[in-house]
């Protein structure tokens, strides 16, 4: 753990002098490379603490035992909230919004129209409520998770309601806070554009990712002499896998009804966003994510076999996070290059930063605390869970 | 696969003394109770099928009446014309389609308690999912009506199927109409094979406690021969789950495909990115209500109330919860995002044209029955009171009509160019269409409660077993 | 189906569990059981292979998936290609969704059939029908059965087990079966009735065979009747055609009345498109495309004979209609008549 947390530190520490040299080079393509690499960590971090939520609030009794990987990734959401103010700072750099006279002139009356909501200030302040929401909420469950630890008996039965209650609340608001953060800080990036499903597409990217990490981790951590060796079976992999299976499905299946209306309605104001993205190489780079986040995924878990391999779902889990990462990058770069990808030294020193302060943030708050919820009553028939 | 017994396992993990009784504290009521033995439990459950309860005969005649008055209505429509609704331009869709949506959307529910949280190993679900599957296929009944109705001549509904035909015209498949053919049959089709092939196992029952000769043959033609072997047990076993796992994606298309009815065109309120998650997720709510209107009746009338527990009524208020908030979060980003589009039309529409236009009094209404009624049911107490539910369920049916109806007349009735606007009222026939088939919904539905085994009694029997199985 | 040799009747599915993995133990295989409900756990120790239909469904899957994407190729790019709204006509996202219905609709068709086929169903009759009681198998009781048996000794072994384990009753031999040939026979006679819905006889017993190759004569054929081998004959002296009457005017005839009918005649439907001198100055003459109408009093049309004149009325000319709904023989005469005055006149 601490050599994580000392190598995630130096990488992060290498990417912010690369990014602040980039900031006095060329700071427009610093603060999108920037968004990109942030958008990136946000909806996995959340993503994580949508899937602690959900877990809680479904009794899903063989996560239980991975319950702990979930907690350790969205325990970054301080360093998530201290790592959003480049992009406070830099609002006037990376949103059109904010100079309307850049706009282009069919632009500027439909902005204008939007002035209420977006402007600096009000832009800033939602943005401290999102972070602030995502961090307390991370808080309590936390606080109650490792709380539990001590317990047992009908005093861990009691405390089990109260996270269950907290976390059906938690997961009104965090959904709701992602919503609007997906609008502000992604959608926003094409001011004349909208889509009232971007927050679930945002959210679903993110949460597949979550769950790809999540198999990454605990096929680190279920190696021999590792702390979850032994807890963690082929049963919880493949139970993990079905999940996953879900939600490539559900990914694709919302990536495409929001492609489908767009395009066969084709109204210049909607479907221009997706010209652009469709174009040249933007375009092929949709393709490259279609093929990554859901034809391979889909048929390669499609199989029972597949989903118990541990080594397989680490892999998996890394082409998650590859493809979400590409996912993300076609979602944010196209605002600063509508003609055609143009690779930046930027765009991978930013997400060193922040996947490395990120994950340095995370592993430091996970010293100590023990890779298996102990107090929860469910553990142990979560240890001999055996898929049906 | 017993993990806990790997050598190298750094965790110290044991189950301690009172684990066991913690999750019993948690699990707050039983999904099975006390069921004697299986001998009493297959004549209990199958008695209703051979003595019809004393209700039944006059609810039987009721909606006989009202499915009379469906099909004189449809008569009306067939000899008069489109002309006798109320329809008018712009206004092209009314009752018609919103009766149409609102259908398939209660059969959702039907597929996603049975084949779903058959996925999800949700034993709880083995009580109550034969009533949620006939809902299911009684409700598409009704629903391919109306589509077939709304085509001004009916008897032409076959050019719909693309076959090569003399006119040398085939269906344009840019529509979304033709996929709602494709998605309906599909998903009627399925419907009914997933339904009888899970009665096959309760039909041999049937047959062996019929009480008179007729009724066995009959009962046995439609059991196939099953004998309960091992073998067809398996074979059983994976048809139903393969085609548990197909109906699920079918499912969430099928409702998507309608929703795409409207967003695939460019009208304010319809063109809606968010709609085909959006609509399948407020057809499960719907559907779910009415299940809970169907079930809890059912379960006072013929004692039920071992097989099909608080435990039920609770997942059930959890369900219209976690569905409820679900569709209120879908009009939370409709509304901001039509805000935030800066479209005049849209803002019209949703801030003016909705709220205050001529059918405010339904849009109110609507709000009020789909977003504050699951609210309740944070409350353990309501979840588990059948009153409470049965009322939610109501008014949560009733509010979903709305819903469909103000989607689809309030966008229709005030689109673009105000000198297009033009009320629209329903007339008789189109009431009547409706009631009638609620009718025609309860009289098929009447009819499978007196001679199809309601309760699935092969899947209440192996609860039974897993139960003893575990307590031992 | 086999014979069975050794039936017994279990009274809870924990015996009936018990006695099979004892009997696995003691290496008797061969072996089947009737319960109300799925006990999955017995599958391992009775032997069951994995069941293929897994397979077949997906194969059917992806054949429905070929099925409904190509016809929909076929409907709207190839047969009947339509240019809806600029939409492309081969538009692969709008195929989507009914190519998707059509792979779930041909996957779960596999499914449910192919568990019927697997499973020979319907089996309405079965040898175990002939044990008295064995009706309860679906509602309380565990039955087992067990076909082969390497000898007499090990079936009393067996037997002698399954008391133990707590059956409540055994029975020796059950019969065979005769549902296979009734089947059978079902098959031949709906085969027979197939092959012969091919006949000419099929439809209420019309002979269509007699419609379709009647005996006459059809125009321009032989017949070996006539000299010149022609079923065709020319009509015979002092025929008159339909129009005849018409066709034929008397040019001495033609008098002032006439004239006058004529020239009236022509103001009325003629003049709009000829012009009142029959010079083509016309409204409707000057707005007409691509060709106006000619002038009457031009080389061309006076060169005409008066029947090709009477021709062009009754008959229509490129645009010019047939007027002979509005004009009478006579009055078309007439207005032939008018028509060589207006041509008369301009010559000067």
């Amino acid at each position: 753990m601490r050599r994580l947390e000392r190598d995630a530190l130096i990488v992060g520490s290498v990417g912010l002098v690369l990014f602040v040299i980039g900031l006095l080079v060329e700071p427009r393509q610093a603060l999108i490379s920037y968004v990109f690499a942030y958008a990136t960590v946000f909806t996995i971090v959340v993503g994580a603490l949508i899937q602690l939520l959900m877990s809680h609030v479904t009794g899903a009794r063989w996560f239980t035992v991975m319950r702990r990987v979930a907690l350790g990734i969205s325990g970054a959401m301080p360093a998530v909230a201290v790592l959003a103010l480049p992009v406070f700072v830099g609002v006037a750099v990376i949103y059109s919004w904010t100079s309307p006279g850049t706009l282009p002139t069919d632009a500027r009356p439909i902005v204008a129209r939007k002035g209420v909501w977006l402007n600096v200030p009000f832009f800033v302040v939602r943005g401290v409520i999102y972070l602030a929401v995502w961090v307390i909420v991370d808080a309590a469950i936390r606080r109650r998770s490792l709380g539990m630890d001590g317990l047992d008996g009908m005093a861990s039965a009691h405390a089990t309601r109260r996270v269950r209650r907290l976390s059906a609340s938690g997961l009104v608001i965090v959904g709701l806070t992602m919503t609007f953060a997906s609008f502000d800080w992604l959608m926003s990036l094409d001011p004349t554009w909208y889509s009232t499903v971007y927050g679930v597409y945002v959210f679903a990217g993110g949460f597949l990712a979550a769950l790809g990490l999540i198999a990454v981790i605990a096929r680190v951590a279920s190696r021999a002499h590792a702390p979850l060796d032994g807890a963690v079976t082929p049963e919880h992999f493949g139970a993990l896998g079905k999940l996953q299976l879900t939600f490539v499905i559900f990914w694709a299946y919302i990536a495409f009804s929001q492609f489908l209306i767009i395009w066969i309605g084709d109204i210049p104001l909607d479907s221009s966003w997706y010209v652009t993205r469709g174009a040249g190489s933007w375009g092929t780079l949709a393709l490259l994510v279609v093929v990554g986040q859901f034809a391979i995924p889909f048929l390669a878990l499609l199989p029972r076999a597949t989903k118990r391999r541990p080594q397989f779902m680490w892999s998996l889990g890394v082409l998650l996070l590859v493809m979400h990462m590409l996912d993300v990058y076609w979602l944010v770069l196209p605002s600063l290059y509508p003609a055609g990808i143009s690779f930046s030294w930027l765009d991978v020193a930013a997400p060193l930063m922040v996947a490395g302060f990120a994950t340095a943030f995370a592993s430091r708050r996970a010293r100590g605390v023990r890779p298996l919820p102990v107090g929860d009553p469910y553990l142990a028939p979560a240890m001999t869970y055996s898929e049906p | 696969m017993s993990a806990s017994s790997a050598t190298s396992s750094s965790v110290p993990v044991r189950e301690r003394s009172d684990d066991q009784a913690a999750r019993t504290s948690l699990e707050t009521h039983a999904v099975l109770l006390d069921v004697v033995d299986d001998g009493t439990l297959t004549t209990e459950l199958l008695a209703p099928n051979w003595t019809p309860s004393r209700t039944w005969w006059p609810l039987f005649v009721i909606s006989g009446a009202l499915s009379i008055l469906f099909f004189v209505a449809i008569g009306v429509t067939l000899g008069r014309g489109i002309g006798a609704w109320g329809n008018n331009i712009p206004v092209a869709w009314a009752y018609g389609i919103v009766d149409f949506v609102w259908w398939i959307g209660i059969g959702h529910a039907g597929t996603f308690i049975s084949a779903f949280l058959l996925l999800l190993n949700q034993r709880w679900r083995g009580s109550i999912n034969r009533i949620a599957e006939a809902m299911t296929l009684f409700a598409l009944v009704n629903a391919s009506l109306f589509p077939l109705l709304h085509l001004g001549r009916p008897w032409f509904f076959y050019w719909l199927i693309p076959y090569p035909a003399t006119t040398g015209v085939w269906p344009n498949f840019k529509s979304s109409l033709p996929w709602d053919v494709a998605a309906i049959s599909t998903y009627f089709t399925v419907s009914l094979m997933f339904w009888y092939l899970g009665l096959v196992p309760d039909l041999a029952a049937a047959r062996d406690c019929a009480p008179s000769l007729l009724r066995r043959r009959i009962y046995g033609i439609f059991a196939l021969g099953w004998r309960g072997r091992a073998t067809e047990w398996r074979q059983y076993r994976l048809a139903y789950t393969l085609l548990a796992g197909l109906a699920t994606p079918l499912v969430i298309s099928v409702h998507s495909i309608v929703s795409l009815d409207f967003s695939i065109t460019q009208l304010p309120g319809w063109h809606s990115t968010i709609f085909p998650p959006y609509f399948v997720v407020g057809a499960i709510y719907s559907g779910f209500a009415m299940v809970l209107m169907l079930i809890l009746p059912i379960r006072r009338v013929f004692g039920l109330q071992r097989i099909i527990t608080k435990q039920h009524l609770d997942n059930m208020g959890k369900l219209l919860l976690v569905t409820g908030s679900m569709v209120a979060y879908a009009y939370v980003c409709e509304a901001f995002v039509a805000w935030y589009s800066g479209d005049p039309f849209e803002r019209y529409t949703v801030f003016f044209a909705r709220p205050m236009g001529p059918y405010a009094i339904v849009f109110w209404v609507m709000t009020v029955c789909n977003v504050i009624t699951p609210q309740f049911f944070w409350s353990s107490r309501l979840r588990t009171s059948p009153i409470a539910l049965f009322i939610a369920g109501m008014l949560i049916w009733a509010g979903m009509w709305m819903e469909r109806f103000i989607i689809i007349v309030g966008a229709l009735n005030r689109d673009f160019l105000p000198s297009s606007w033009h009320f629209y009222a329903p007339t008789w026939v189109d009431w009547s269409l409706l009631i009638g088939s609620i009718g025609l919904f309860s009289l098929l539905f009447l009819a499978f409660l007196r001679w199809v085994p309601f309760v699935p009694v092969s899947e209440v029997k192996r609860l039974r077993f897993e139960e003893r199985r575990d307590a031992a | 189906m086999r014979e069975i040799r050794l039936l017994a009747e279990f009274g809870n599915a924990a015996q009936l569990i018990a006695a099979v993995e004892r009997l696995r133990r003691e290496r008797y295989h061969d072996l089947e059981t009737y319960t109300p409900f799925d006990i999955p756990e017995l599958d391992a120790n009775l032997g069951l292979r994995r069941p293929r239909l897994g397979w077949f469904v997906l194969a059917a899957g992806l054949a429905g998936l070929v099925a409904a994407y190509g016809i929909q190729w076929w409907a709207n790019v190839h047969s009947y290609p339509l240019n809806v709204g600029g939409r492309p006509l081969h538009s692969i996202p709008a195929f989507i969704p009914a190519t998707f219905e059509g792979t779930v609709l041909a996957a779960s068709l596999a499914s449910f059939f192919g568990a019927l086929l697997v499973l020979r169903f319907p089996k309405l009759w079965s040898i175990e029908d002939e044990v008295p009681d064995f009706y309860r198998s679906s509602i309380d009781r565990f039955w087992l059965a067990m076909h082969t048996f390497a000898s007499d000794h090990d079936r009393a072994h067996a037997e002698q087990l399954l008391k133990e384990s707590g059956a409540l009753r055994t029975i020796a031999r059950v019969g065979t079966e005769w549902q296979s040939v009734g089947r059978s026979l079902i098959l031949i006679m709906v085969l027979f009735a197939g092959m012969n819905a091919c006949s000419d006889r099929v439809g209420q017993g019309f002979d269509w065979k007699r419609m379709r190759a009647q005996p006459r004569y059809e125009p321009f054929g032989g017949s070996r009747f006539f000299q010149d081998g022609m079923a065709m004959r020319t009509p015979p002296p002092g025929t008159i055609p339909r129009e005849a009457v018409s066709t034929s005017f008397d040019t001495a005839a033609v008098d002032t009345a006439t004239l006058s009918r004529g020239a009236n005649r022509f103001q009325v439907f003629c003049a709009v498109c000829h012009g009142v001198a029959g010079n083509g100055n016309s409204v409707v003459g000057d707005n007409m495309l691509p060709i106006k109408p000619p002038l009457l009093t031009s080389a061309p049309v006076v060169r005409l004979g008066a029947t090709q004149l009477y021709a062009v009325i009754t008959d229509g000319f490129g645009h010019m209609p047939s007027y002979a709904a509005q004009l009478t023989p006579a009055d078309r005469w007439a207005v032939v008549a008018y028509v060589r005055t207006l041509q008369r006149g301009s010559a000067r």
